[in-house]
């Protein structure tokens, strides 16, 4: 019977040769530290490009329907809080992709892989991140879309928001109106599985294989 | 947004420093792990960490002392993590996990085997404690990885022992 200071010895011996038997290869480590993942990123990388591209045009767009609701002190103050919704949305929305990175990885190559590093964060927020843009998006619903119809209205932009005002039912307009929102959420919560998680679980994927 | 607000790793002075000294993480992660999965999810997470902390690696104390400090923090806040989620817990089992497969060249030796089920008894700190004086490491070096003093690791490593010498006799009487 061996005594526990002879066991911690052999022990010691058997985890040498078990984190020699686990050693990665040079070439190995470094991929797995940086290169095959970047490709995983190229989306990402695009959606905070679409992202940085689509908002300060929104933000004008919208500037302009609170220029046009002035005169009228309730479209005005639902305009306004559209316009922070909208904001709030976007927050929600996009704050996990984190523009930071995308300019980084333009301006510095090896800064790529400081967004790498983070890919769980990413995946964990970007699953909060679902949730919250819905919940930011209440308001917008609620007082978004239906001074975007108004304001398209004031402009005589008929379209399909015209034609039922004037002709569809009440009915059928509210069926409408939910329709679009149900269209609206189910876009919203599925582009994160479209878009975002695969992505980033593909990422994962890359390092565990090389593992 | 953190675009100029942390410094960069470089990754050559990252790679030549962590490279060479890449066992630690194995063996942390061997230590913490039960599964060839959770190991690899582990050897990740550590990389990352090790990655995002080493700009702030001031070469006062040895690397493998700054990499082991880093590696069992992980291992061990992960751990803290995992047991906070409360949602199916009520499937985990508290009994004595078995030796993986891919770690059956233990049970080769069945007394080291034996200990290896023992260890894994001990709680976060213990196993910690427990490995750096297996790798040799003094018991300043161990303070100073752990955050205690050089008096309290002697002491504790004295009731490590003891209580791995009494799992191992309890083991081997069932």
């Amino acid at each position: 019977m061996s005594t526990i200071e002879e066991l911690l010895v052999s022990y010691k011996s058997v985890n040498d040769q078990l984190a020699k038997n686990n050693e990665l290869n040079e070439k190995i480590f470094r991929e797995m530290m940086f290169s095959k993942i970047k490709k995983s990123f190229f989306w990402l990388y695009f959606m905070e490009a679409l992202t940085i591209i689509i908002i300060p045009p929104s933000l004008i767009l919208f500037g302009y329907f609170i220029y046009k609701c002035s005169t009228n002190p309730l479209m005005l103050t639902l305009s306004i809080v559209t316009f922070l919704s909208i904001l709030g949305s976007f927050y929600f929305y996009y704050k996990p992709l984190r523009f930071g990175f995308f300019i980084a990885s333009l301006i510095n190559e090896k800064s790529v892989t400081g967004s790498v590093i983070e890919i769980k964060t990413y995946l964990e927020g970007l699953k909060k991140a679902r949730i919250w843009s819905l919940l930011a998006m209440i308001p917008y619903f609620i007082f978004g879309l239906p001074v975007g119809w108004y304001v398209l209205y004031g402009w005589s932009i008929s379209g399909i928001y015209y034609w039922h005002l004037k002709n569809g039912s009440l009915l059928g307009f509210s069926v409408y109106i939910l329709s679009v929102y149900i269209v609206v959420i189910y876009l919203v919560w599925k582009s994160f599985d479209w878009l975002y998680i695969p992505k980033l679980k593909k990422a994962i994927e890359n390092l565990e294989e090389l593992g | 947004m953190r675009l100029f607000s942390k410094p960069k790793t470089e990754s050559e002075p990252f790679f030549k420093q962590v490279y060479p000294h890449q066992a630690i993480i194995h063996k942390v992660c061997n230590l913490y792990s039960n599964t060839k999965v959770d190991r690899e999810d582990l050897f990740q997470e550590i990389l990352i960490q090790l990655w995002r902390a080493f700009p702030s690696y001031k070469s006062e104390s040895k690397f493998s002392t700054w990499m082991y400090r880093v590696c069992l923090n992980t291992a061990i806040s992960g751990l803290r993590k995992e047991k906070r989620k409360p949602i199916f817990s009520f499937l985990e089992t508290e009994k004595e996990l078995p030796i993986p497969e891919d770690l059956s060249f233990i049970t080769e030796n069945e007394q080291v085997a034996e200990l290896y089920k023992a260890i894994n008894q001990l709680s976060d700190i213990e196993k910690a404690i427990i490995l750096l004086y297996i790798e040799e490491n003094s018991y300043e070096e161990i303070a100073k990885i752990m955050g205690i003093t050089a008096t309290n690791v002697g002491v504790k490593i004295s009731r490590i022992k003891l209580k791995l010498e009494t799992i191992v006799k309890q083991n081997q009487e069932i």
